[in-house]
């Protein structure tokens, strides 16, 4: 093992260290460093790293040097101090700092327990990064007391005409964490270093709005930032948190993990996982990092259990809420009862939903919004036992070659998209098949322009190896082949295949063009559709899942009731429009309530009001995904925790409590769950059994409207960009985002960028 | 004169010439010409610099060696008429030397004469929109060898035998950097030509890429054959637009007569050279940042090592040359390695190429075999200073070089010399300054250029560099306090040693090397107050001497507030609250009177007379 010396200490060190900071730190030996980032690339800029080496000239920065055997390195001379303390002051003279070198500051922070708002952050009593900026930590490492020099204010306007969150560069240190997250992890290069010498800052090209300039508003650069220079809107003033928990957001299908902030028992603001979380290490998307506490903390959040007596809603108890569900639904033939859920529903409740349908109300129609992407996979791959072959995150780091299709998956998967840029920087070839907006444009080798209808065309002459598609140049598809046709492969696919005829043939098609090595990434765009599809709460499927034509038998046996498929959504729409349905019970609200107006007994369960209040007869508050515990399951198939970590508001219960007792008062078996663990339990033994002839399912597929397959979340009756103004903003950017650029010529794109100015000056 | 002789007339059309309407005389030439019948016997030809940039236009006649300065417009007919068709010079057109004497040939005029041109030899002599003329003077015989005769292999051996040091200002070893890059593991390859010359008052570089372009693309060749490489770039600075134009046509031509591209005289070599131009910034002159620029990014500087021969543009084995390395590289590979190391020291071989502004008289593009001194260059092929001034101090190596005194000025002027004295060679610009310098003003000035040029990537040179500013404005304005010099010197220390690349390793030369010489100047702006040099405008106040005054009014008719003023053809006099100290009536006052003064602000006329006795 090769062996280094620093101050004085032998150190030995593995492949992991490839610097010699990373030695230092493996020994516990502390260097300060302020542009170090272990997710970035070494940069060099701060200064503060510098250590002296022997028989190298001059200082070094311990984060760029490469670590070699017999190295002889010191990090604290006498000098070295001197000149770190002396660099530290001249950050420190851009950098509001009257309170870091303030001899006040121990009782300060011990009499005021939190930064107090103002507009402009004149010292660490003003910052909303007062209890963790590491800025400080350095500060207080290397000892700086006083100033020799006069600070200078550089009195930049701080930035907050964006979504989300401000930015305040008078507070920057020019770390350039952000800038480089953003280039290097993230791929978005929305920002930039701008201008030059003491002028330099961070700003986004020609200065557009970072809704104009292609941000994300991941967050990412947040997360890095040593200073309080970037901070979320929401949650500037709150402070340090009482607690943090890390769960599953349930925004889209990916189940990445956050760290929930709680303080005052609420959840304030969310964050980054540890950056061992997997699938999504420590990188979120703006669903993820800022949407979750104005979901759920909403003010019109359901609060108790109502009945609709007189025509007015009642608030009542939990006790007559459900006896009056009981009631209602006493009597209605089970041929007439629909149960509708929805995928944002924990698996557990999707389970017990289905159950309380199939078993306690003996009816088959059971269906869920939004789970068809879901529910086509276990099809399609379960059919052909291949549901191994579906993706873990990794296994896109590992691949040789990427091919997308079925939407542009960096607008609707941010996390994945990052996960793919980082294969793309190492250079594996990324092929889109359709057509690319601004960022995955950059990221391609090759784009195959074709509209969505046209891309199993193509896809089918890469299987192949030979073949032409109208509008696709020769020479592209050859080059395409020959990228296809080497080693491991990783397919992306989309939710836009749903718009197709037949995406089951594409899938098919698919698994053909990756052979036995490669992986597919299904891109599910609702939180739990695979997990409400391996529930069963779909009208076709039991759970495991399994086809009614696999699993009728065992259940029937299990449960002691005939099984049978039921109506999909649209079926029973029209059976109620029919007026041949007598009761619903709808857990999602985002289900259109066109059709089931003249139901006459209607029971809405669900975390937020929607359309369907009007039409309740019984609404049933529930708990949030971040209110209950459960289990998610993500386009991975991977099985993600998801924790309770704030209670639910008022007398708000947890689904799968609700649904369990509803149940068990309509005197049905085999209910009695005293946790969703237990739940869990029942189903997690389930094999899918899906057979080659169950496809037939396929032949019955009703292509999807295309709103339903564009990025534009939802929770439960909850339409994230009505209730969040900021994200509005992102979405309403977005069509002119998906055009591709107007022309490929720079002049071009000068001329308008101009005009655009120009016509912007005019306004002002 | 014989008749049957063709006559060359060679304009320069170097940037000083064609800003003084080179082109316009160049036209006016062809149209007297074709008017006299003389076309065929007499050719004009568009040259690029001839390095006297003082006496522009200028106009070489050759076959005879003869040169007119200073060519007007007007008096291009009179050139046409009486020496080419009467055979005989405009001798009122000639070099006039100090003593009033004219001098027709330029191999006679000391400026020429005192400097050893070897790689400027060919600038000012073939057009360089012409391969053919680069050709017939031995042009592209260095590449020939190289490729045909020598392995790549020799061709390192060959410059590093011949002790050739970078001419960008490190003056690392060309041949050592050349072996690093060809040792380097790798197909991909590339070699860069580092063309982004922005230090102020410096055009070397520009020059020879608008007079002589086909010498660096020829040693750029060498240089990729040398290592391994088949895709070359010139990054050259955008504010050149005539050294764009002048390249593009350059390498046109080499495409399409085989110097570049596929199997380069039929030896099976390929070579690409494309061409970047650069977006302005001072920085993009480091190799690391020249890089970034290259592959699209901001050009910023990164940690070095590693060094761009193990991984630069793109990852890949990269050699970064200046211009007139390469354009050195040329020569060698033509004449030998031997010849190289005959001109100029043991240390540093071959020859340092200076343009030399200021306060000089020949101000100009000057080539002298390297351990020439500093009062060589700057009174034997310079002239001296202007208007029989003192010397006070010269700068060299650019914004971050630094200023040496007179006793300095017997120095050799070398990588190694200059340095020890706390200068750099840098790119090769030399600014002389006489004793109307005030240095503290000429430190601030080059470090605001460093300033506002640092890329504000590492803290020290964005900041320190601005402190030290502030504390430079603070001394001259008459504010400074006793400490500010320590104060100075330690963030001087801070910056050259934190810093992150040599723009900011080397900014506080000018003050370092200020301070170190002319200590005493600081001391009287601190102590004193007062500018000795009459410059620190904070420090000085005009005043009218009633004893000189004529009442002429020039003072009052010139002053932008009406702070000069008095009677016609009385004394005037300057109320001091209205003046804002532009100095335009010191400049306007007549000669003959010179009653303006500067006087330092804390004294009287009589005190300052009674002073200066």
């Amino acid at each position: 093992m090769p062996k280094m010396t620093i101050d004085g200490r032998e150190v030995e060190f593995g492949p992991e260290c490839e610097t010699v900071l990373d030695v230092a730190r493996s020994a516990g030996i502390y260097i300060p460093t302020l542009c170090d980032h272990d997710e970035l690339e070494p940069y060099g800029g701060c200064r503060l790293c510098i250590v002296e080496i022997e028989g190298l000239r001059g200082y070094v920065p311990a984060c760029t040097t490469a670590a070699k055997d017999g190295m002889v390195v010191r990090t604290a001379t006498e000098e070295l101090m001197r000149l770190k303390k002396e660099i530290l002051q001249l950050l420190l003279i851009e950098h509001p700092s009257a309170c870091l070198v303030c001899a006040e500051w121990p009782a300060c922070l011990q009499y005021r327990t939190q930064a107090y708002r103002a507009g402009r952050v004149t010292g660490c009593n003003t910052c909303p990064r007062r209890d963790d900026c590491e800025l400080r930590e350095v500060v207080e490492h290397i000892g700086i007391t006083g100033l020799d020099y006069t600070p200078e204010y550089r009195d930049i306007p701080v930035e907050r005409s964006d979504p989300f969150y401000d930015r305040d560069y008078n507070l920057c240190v020019l770390c350039a964490r952000c800038v480089r997250v953003c280039q290097e992890v993230r791929g978005t290069g929305a920002i930039t270093f701008v201008k030059r010498g003491h002028e330099t800052r961070v700003d986004t090209a020609f200065g557009t709005s970072h809704v104009d300039c292609g941000c994300w508003f991941c967050g990412a650069c947040i997360d890095v930032c040593p200073t309080g220079a970037l901070y979320p809107r929401l949650s500037k003033w709150v402070g340090m948190p009482e607690s943090e928990e890390v769960t599953t957001c349930m925004l889209c299908g990916t189940g990445c993990q956050f760290r929930a902030d709680i303080k005052w028992g609420k959840v304030m603001a969310t964050g980054p996982a540890p950056p061992d979380s997997a699938p999504n290490g420590r990188h979120l998307c703006v669903l993820g990092r800022f949407c979750i506490p104005p979901l759920v903390n909403a003010g019109d959040r359901l609060r108790a259990p109502h009945v609709r007596r007189d025509g007015e809603m009642v608030p009542v108890s939990w006790d007559e809420a459900l006896q009056a569900v009981v009631e209602g639904l006493k009597g209605v033939p089970p041929g007439r009862i629909a149960v509708l859920g929805g995928p944002h529903l924990t698996t557990e409740a999707a389970y017990l939903l289905q159950k309380l349908a199939r078993v306690a109300l003996g009816t088959p129609d059971v269906a869920s919004r939004g789970c068809e992407f879901a529910s086509l996979v276990y099809r399609v791959l379960g059919a052909d036992g291949a549901l191994d072959r579906v993706a873990q995150l990794e296994d896109i780091s590992r691949a040789d070659w990427i091919v997308s299709l079925g939407g542009d998956f960096v607008e609707s998967h941010q996390v994945v998209a990052k996960t793919v840029y980082g294969a793309v920087r190492r250079g594996v070839p990324l092929v889109h098949i359709g057509q690319p907006g601004k960022n995955l444009r950059r990221w391609t080798v090759e784009d195959v322009l074709v509209d969505e209808p046209v891309a199993p065309a193509v896809v089918r002459v890469l299987v192949e190896g030979s073949g032409a598609v109208e509008g696709v140049p020769e020479e592209q598809l050859r080059r395409v082949i020959d990228i296809v046709s080497q080693g491991r492969g990783v397919v992306l696919v989309g939710p836009r295949v749903l718009e197709l005829d037949s995406p089951s043939d594409l899938l098919r098609d698919v698994l053909r063009l990756l052979g036995d090595d490669g992986r597919l990434v299904p891109l599910f765009l609702n939180g739990n559709e695979a997990g409400v599809v391996r529930a069963g709460a779909v009208h076709d499927m039991l759970p495991g899942p399994a086809s009614v034509a696999a699993g009728a038998a065992s259940y029937e046996e299990k449960w002691g009731r005939a099984v049978a498929a039921g109506a999909d959504l649209g079926a029973l729409r029209e059976k109620a429009r029919a007026g041949q349905v007598d009761a619903v019970i709808v857990l999602d609200g985002s289900i259109p309530v066109d059709g089931f107006e003249g139901v006459p007994f209607i029971v809405y369960q669900s975390p937020f009001p929607s359309p369907w209040l009007e039409h309740a007869s019984v609404v049933l508050a529930s708990a949030m995904s971040i209110e209950e515990s459960g289990t998610m399951v993500n386009h991975e198939f991977r099985e993600q925790a998801l924790k309770a970590v704030v209670p639910p508001p008022g007398e708000a219960r947890p689904d799968w409590e609700v649904l369990a007792e509803l149940a068990r008062r309509m005197g049905a078996a085999g209910f009695e769950y005293g946790s969703p663990g237990e739940v869990w339990d029942e189903l997690a033994g389930l094999e899918c059994r899906v057979g080659p002839t169950d496809t037939a399912a396929g032949d019955a597929w009703q292509p999807v409207p295309r709103e339903e397959t564009e990025w534009y979340p939802r929770y439960r009756g909850a339409t994230l960009a009505e209730r969040i103004e900021d994200l509005a903003v992102l979405i309403e950017a977005l069509p002119g985002r998906r055009a591709p650029p107007p022309t490929e010529s720079l002049e071009d794109m000068m001329r308008e960028a101009r005009e655009k100015w120009a016509a912007r000056t005019e306004e002002v | 004169m014989e008749s049957d002789d063709v006559i060359e007339v060679l304009v320069c059309r170097g940037t000083g010439c064609e800003s003084s309407k080179s082109d316009v005389l160049q036209e006016r030439l062809v149209e007297e010409v074709q008017r006299h019948g003389l076309d065929g016997r007499v050719v004009v030809k568009r040259v690029g610099c001839h390095g006297l940039c003082q006496q522009g236009p200028v106009i070489a006649i050759e076959p005879e060696g003869l040169f007119y300065c200073q060519v007007k417009e007007s008096d291009i007919p009179e050139i046409v008429e009486s020496h080419f068709v009467k055979g005989q010079p405009v001798e009122r057109l000639f070099y006039e030397a100090p003593d009033g004497k004219r001098i027709p040939h330029y191999r006679d005029i000391p400026f020429y004469s005192e400097q050893q041109r070897v790689i400027l030899a060919k600038s000012g002599h073939i057009d360089p929109g012409e391969i053919d003329d680069y050709v017939a003077a031995g042009g592209y015989k260095g590449l020939e060898r190289a490729l045909k005769e020598m392995t790549p292999d020799e061709v390192v051996a060959e410059v590093e035998r011949s002790g050739l040091r970078g001419r960008g200002g490190a003056g690392f070893p060309t041949g050592l950097k050349w072996k690093f890059a060809r040792r380097s593991p790798g197909d991909v390859k590339y070699a860069i030509c580092n063309a982004d010359e922005g230090d102020p008052g410096a055009f070397m570089d520009g020059s020879i890429l608008i007079a002589d372009p086909h010498a660096v693309l020829e040693g750029l060749s060498i240089a990729a054959y040398a290592i391994g490489a088949h895709e070359a770039f010139i990054y050259v600075r955008h504010e050149y637009p005539a050294a764009v134009a002048s390249l593009k046509r350059a390498i046109a031509q080499s495409y399409e007569r085989g110097f570049l591209g596929k199997d380069i005289l039929g030896t099976g070599f390929d070579l690409d050279i494309k061409m970047m131009e650069g977006a302005g910034a001072f920085v993009c002159g480091e190799e690391t940042a020249l890089m970034a620029s290259i592959e699209g990014r901001r050009g910023m500087p990164r940690p070095r090592p590693p060094f761009p021969v193990e991984s630069g543009l793109w990852g890949k084995p990269t050699v970064i040359n200046n211009v007139k390395t390469l354009a050195a590289v040329s020569l060698i590979l033509r004449n030998g390695a031997d010849w190289f190391r005959s001109i100029g020291t043991e240390g540093s071989p071959g020859t340092a190429i200076f343009s030399l502004t200021g306060k000089v008289r020949n101000t100009g593009l000057v080539e002298v075999p390297m351990g020439a001194t500093l009062r060589h260059i700057i009174f034997d092929v310079g002239g001296g200073v202007k208007e029989g001034r003192k010397f006070k101090a010269v700068q060299t190596g650019g914004p971050a070089g630094g200023c040496l005194p007179a006793e300095k000025l017997d120095l050799p002027v070398d990588f190694d010399s200059l340095k020890a004295a706390g200068a750099i060679m840098g790119s090769g610009g030399m600014i002389v300054m006489d004793e109307s310098t005030c240095m503290v003003d000429v430190a601030r000035y080059f470090l605001s250029f460093t300033q506002a040029e640092s890329c504000g990537k590492c803290t020290p040179c964005r900041v320190g560099t601005l402190q030290m500013l502030r504390l430079l404005d603070k001394i001259r304005s008459g504010r400074g306090e006793e400490g500010d010099i320590e104060k100075l010197l330690a963030l001087c220390d801070t910056v050259v040693k934190g810093s992150l690349c040599g723009l900011g390793q080397n900014a506080p030369n000018p003050v370092l090397t200020t301070i170190q010489y002319f200590r005493d100047e600081y001391e009287a702006h601190i102590r004193d107050k007062v500018c000795p040099a009459m410059v620190c405008k904070d420090l000085i106040k005009f005043v009218i001497d009633p004893d000189k005054c004529i009442g002429c009014g020039a003072c009052a008719r010139i002053c932008p507030t009406g702070a000069a003023r008095g009677e016609k053809e009385s004394v005037h006099t300057i109320e001091q609250e209205l003046c804002i100290k532009c100095g335009a009536c010191y400049e306007v006052c007549p000669p003959r009177a010179r009653a303006v003064m500067k006087v330092p602000v804390g004294q009287t006329l009589e005190g300052a007379k009674g002073g200066a006795e």
